[in-house]
């Protein structure tokens, strides 16, 4: 079994030698199409050879017959499941930026050019196959190589392999894709991050953010003398509670600086899966953040765009230089 | 990854629509319990895959395993033999039905469907059964397409289309390897079957002790012969001849001689060739008097009758030649005439004293022939084939008492009388007569035409046939007695033309058997060798063959690829666009190529321009082809016409229809 599993890795190896990485999209060419019996075809080259001893020792020319038409559709079934990958093409779609730690999900848009049915495309990724898919003639289909994502930054697209064993399961039919493509991967956030740190005074003037922090609810207290009426949370007040107030915060006063510098303590990863939780924290609890990295701040904002863009900054930090 | 999803129950019962259709043609082998059992296993899996009942524990799977080998080992008496083996065989199926549950289980059942299929084939190669089961593999190859396909939809029609397609595409593959295929001769392990009811010619017959003899209307062999045939009442086929009477039975007797009668040819020789039924003996019909037979391990008894080395347990051809008017043994030796004057001491006083005053008046030996002839014909001999039984005087009881019987009683009640007035007599049985079908231009010679006739041997002219049974009158002869059974010329060779509808249809499909039993099922070694012969390849070797049909198979799946990538080749999907470009290469076939972003407006304009002749046809499709594609015309009638123009538009005349007409003008020309 061992000798087997080497040969097999010789045989990627060979087959990895064969193809370069193209931006795509790619075409599943001859020259890159592989195929093989797969076990159910050795059983059944096994049970033709059966028959076959059967009919000559029988003498038997029905059973020749049985034993020759099946051996021909087996011939013929090998053609249709080399057919069934052959001139496939597959564009990268782009992928969704993940987490570290996390499967990234990168979608490959397979369409079908010929005039033929094509059924039971299977996409192997390195974690995992996913459903077979069937495509109609000049159809197209979406489907995801997964892979984990260990380290933040960009991670490539792995080479995956698109397989059939269509029409009849005899054969094993496989074509390695590697097709540009990459996605982004933010760095895992901290499990035990210390709270977050206020950075210094707001220094930017941003209009936008103050104007929305006008409105910004913070929670309520009991209320003092002197409150403003219009802040009198008047729901409680009918719910025959104590007079509450309600609170609103400045946004120049709560909007939280994100900053680099806030987490001398930590190692250049981690402060970065720290500020990845904050950022985190801060977009759940919907407050307005900025960061501050060291060449790259981004100003205060919140909102899923605002979320992208500091994480990507995080991703794309570089990494130490090390020793 | 998939193989151990559960098998869904519509899956289930397909696969088991196939199991059931590739077992039901193996009925009559099995025995009768293994049907309850392969039902309640069936029952077993399908409640299981409906609501997942646990596996059969282990060991009642082995229990069950054990008990029905067992069963099988006592009902088939073993567990060698054709029979036991397609028994263990439905076994395996039903055990292994009980405990599927899984795709990689289906895959199995599906291999194992096919394999029953062959099985089949094992008892009966006929051609309704052929029909069936191959109709039984598109099933099974359907199936497999279903189980092997988990995770997809279960589309029944597209996969029967692929199933079915890819086994049309097999066939080709099929026949090339059926015919090049090198067949070894000879069974490979020592276990030839035995075919079941085989009926034949024996060594001896006993008429005394038979009261009914079945008509058998199995064929026992069928006749082609090389030029004319001779007619049907002509027809005797020489089989074992026998010398020894011992009161009740003939038989072949001891042999003397080594070296073969020796025979005259004189007339015509018949070439002709027989393809003989399994019959279980060594004996090779052959028309009367055989000169020589065709094959290896063939040879000619002492007594003429061709006899092969072994019994004929499978379908045989060979070729022969006859001499009907050769004269055989003209001299004959006193130890041979002496065989054939012996009668055993104290029976039959009777008849020896019949015999006895035709001697003591000097008859010739003819003359007594006519003498008993003239009896049969004459007194009240009836011909049946449920005669009563003879008492010890087998021969006085049958001439003076029953006078009723078939060939046999005839044939040995002649040549006592004939040993008795001391001629020498022999009897010969075969068959005598036969069916001719003109639609294959071969006589079909059944059992029912089995027979037995003298032979009588005079002073130079050597042993002559003498058929006793002819002399029977016509209307004695029982009635409702087959046409040919037991007497020859019955219905031989009687004009087709005015025979029913019913017998036609019956000789054509003897015809299409034939044709199936002499040119599929009796395909070996021989036939091959034959073949290749005939197709100019007569030396080649097995590795050869080998090397030929890997060719032949490499060079198809090349076509195949080419015809697959023909046939889903890109297209485009708006049928308007398709007929325009189909267009325009026609006229870039004509030297009018579209010029690269030329629209079709002025590409017609232009083509019009250059090409008069064209002008209004190419503005007809340039403006119906508007009219859909940018017009926003929907109407279907509108498609249509455009692709009956473009399909009628040949702007450049056709070579060949060319050549054709050019000179039919010229010459109409010159004569104006």
């Amino acid at each position: 079994m061992r000798s087997l599993a080497a040969l097999r890795q010789r045989g990627q190896e060979w087959a990895a030698r064969r193809i370069s990485r193209r931006p795509g999209p790619v075409r599943v060419g001859r020259r890159h199409l592989y195929i093989l019996p797969s076990g159910y075809g050795l059983v059944y080259a096994l049970m033709l050879f059966v028959i076959l001893l059967g009919a000559m020792n029988y003498s038997n020319s029905m059973s020749f017959a049985v034993c020759f038409l099946l051996g021909g559709l087996a011939l013929v079934a090998m053609h249709h499941t080399h057919r069934n990958l052959l001139g496939l093409r597959v564009a990268f779609d782009g992928a969704a930026p993940v987490l570290a730690g996390q499967d990234a999900a990168f979608r490959m848009h397979l369409e079908n050019p010929a005039g033929l049915h094509r059924v039971g495309i299977t996409v192997e990724s390195p974690v995992g196959s996913a459903e077979p898919l069937d495509l109609a003639p000049g159809g197209s289909a979406v489907a995801t190589v997964r892979v984990h994502a260990t380290r933040r930054g960009r991670l490539q697209a792995p080479r995956f392999a698109l397989s059939t064993r269509q029409p009849l399961g005899l054969f094993h039919a496989w074509s390695w894709i590697d097709i540009e493509g990459e996605c982004l991967v933010y760095p895992e956030p901290a499990v035990d991050a210390p709270p977050v740190r206020r950075g210094g005074a707001t220094r930017d003037g941003e209009a936008g953010g103050r104007r929305r922090g006008r409105e910004d609810f913070d929670g309520l207290r009991k209320y003092h003398p002197g409150d403003s009426f219009r802040h009198i949370a008047w729901k409680a007040v009918a719910r025959q509670q104590d007079v509450m107030t309600k609170v609103f915060l400045d946004t120049s006063d709560r909007a939280h600086r994100l900053e680099w510098d806030s987490l001398p303590e930590f190692d250049p990863e981690q402060r970065l899966r720290i500020l990845c939780r904050w950022i985190l924290d801060c977009d759940t609890a919907g407050v307005d953040y900025g960061l501050e990295l060291p060449g790259r701040a981004i100003s205060v904002g919140r909102g899923p765009a605002q979320r992208e863009r500091c994480l990507a900054a995080l991703a794309l930090f570089p990494a130490a230089e090390p020793g | 990854m998939y193989r151990n999803e559960a098998l869904p129950p519509a899956r289930l019962r397909l696969l088991l629509a196939s199991l059931l259709a590739v077992t039901l043609p193996l009925t009559p082998y099995l025995p009768a319990w293994i049907w309850p059992v392969a039902a309640a296993c069936a029952l077993w899996a399908v409640i299981g895959s409906w609501r997942s009942l646990p596996l059969p524990p282990r060991w009642l799977r082995v229990f069950l395993a054990v008990a029905m080998l067992a069963g099988v080992y006592l009902s088939e008496g073993g567990l060698n033999g054709q029979r036991a083996g397609a028994s263990l065989l439905v076994v395996m199926v039903s055990l292994k039905l009980m405990e599927t549950r899984s795709y990689r289980d289906g895959m199995i059942l599906a291999f194992l469907a096919y394999f029953l299929a062959a099985t089949g084939f094992l008892f009966d190669q006929s051609i309704p059964r052929a029909v069936y089961l191959f109709a039984c593999l598109l099933l099974v190859t359907l199936t497999l397409a279903v189980v092997a396909a988990p995770g997809t939809a279960l589309r029944i029609r597209p996969r029967l289309r692929s199933a079915g397609a890819m086994l049309l595409q097999a066939v080709p593959l099929m026949l090339v390897m059926f015919v090049l295929f090198p067949r070894l001769p000879g069974p490979l392990w020592g276990a030839p079957p035995a075919t079941t009811g085989l009926t034949g010619l024996g060594n001896s017959m006993s008429p005394g002790d038979i009261t009914h003899l079945a008509q058998s209307q199995a064929v026992a062999f069928r006749a082609y012969f090389r030029g004319r045939p001779p007619p049907g009442k002509e027809l005797y086929w020489r089989g074992p001849v026998l010398w020894h009477y011992n009161g009740r039975q003939w038989a072949r007797g001891q042999r003397r001689r080594k070296e073969n009668e020796k025979l005259v040819p004189h007339g015509k020789a018949v070439r002709y060739h027989i393809m003989l039924e399994p019959s279980g003996t060594s004996t090779l019909p052959a028309l009367d008097i055989p000169a020589g037979g065709g094959g290896s391990g063939v040879h000619l008894s002492p007594g003429r009758t061709l006899v092969r080395d072994g019994s004929v347990d499978h379908r045989l051809e060979y070729r022969a030649v006859s001499y009907p008017d050769a004269v055989l043994a003209p001299r004959l030796p006193p130890a041979e005439r002496r065989r054939a004057l012996q009668l055993p001491a104290g029976i039959d006083p009777r008849a020896r004293d019949l015999a006895a005053g035709w001697r003591k008046r000097g008859l010739a030996p003819m003359q007594i022939v006519h003498r008993i002839l003239h009896r049969f014909h004459t007194q009240d001999y009836y011909y049946t084939l449920n005669p009563p039984p003879l008492g010890a005087d087998a021969v006085d009881d049958f001439l003076f008492h029953t006078r009723r019987g078939f060939c046999e009683h005839y044939a040995s009640a002649f040549a006592f009388l004939m040993r008795a007035a001391g001629v020498p007599a022999r009897v010969v049985t075969g068959y005598a007569g036969g069916e001719y079908n003109p639609l294959g231009s071969y006589y079909i010679v059944r059992q029912s035409h089995a027979h037995a006739w003298d032979e009588i041997w005079i002073a130079g002219r050597g042993w002559i046939r003498v058929d006793p049974t002819e002399a029977v009158a016509a209307r004695r002869i029982e009635p409702g007695i087959a046409t040919g059974g037991g007497g020859p010329g019955g219905g031989g060779n009687a004009a087709f033309g005015g025979l029913g509808i019913l017998r036609q249809a019956r000789l054509g499909w003897d015809t299409v058997n034939q044709a199936w039993d002499a040119w599929v099922l009796a395909y070996g070694p021989e036939h091959q060798r034959l073949t290749m012969a005939r197709l100019g390849l007569g030396d080649l070797s097995a590795g050869g063959l080998v090397i030929l049909l890997t060719l032949i198979v490499t060079g198809f799946m090349g076509l195949l690829t080419l015809f697959l990538v023909w046939r889903h080749r890109p297209r485009t999907a708006d049928p308007a666009l398709r007929a325009w470009r189909r267009f325009c290469a026609r006229l870039t076939r004509a030297g009018l190529p579209p010029r690269r972003g030329e629209g079709p407006c002025d590409y017609a304009r232009r083509v019009a321009a250059a090409e008069p002749r064209l002008g209004p046809e190419v503005e007809a499709v340039s403006g119906l082809y508007i009219r859909i594609r940018y017009g926003g015309e929907t109407d279907p009638g509108t498609l249509a016409a455009l692709r009956r123009r473009v399909a009628l538009f040949h702007p450049m005349p056709r070579r060949w229809r060319d050549l054709m007409r050019a000179p039919r003008r010229a010459r109409g020309s010159r004569g104006s």
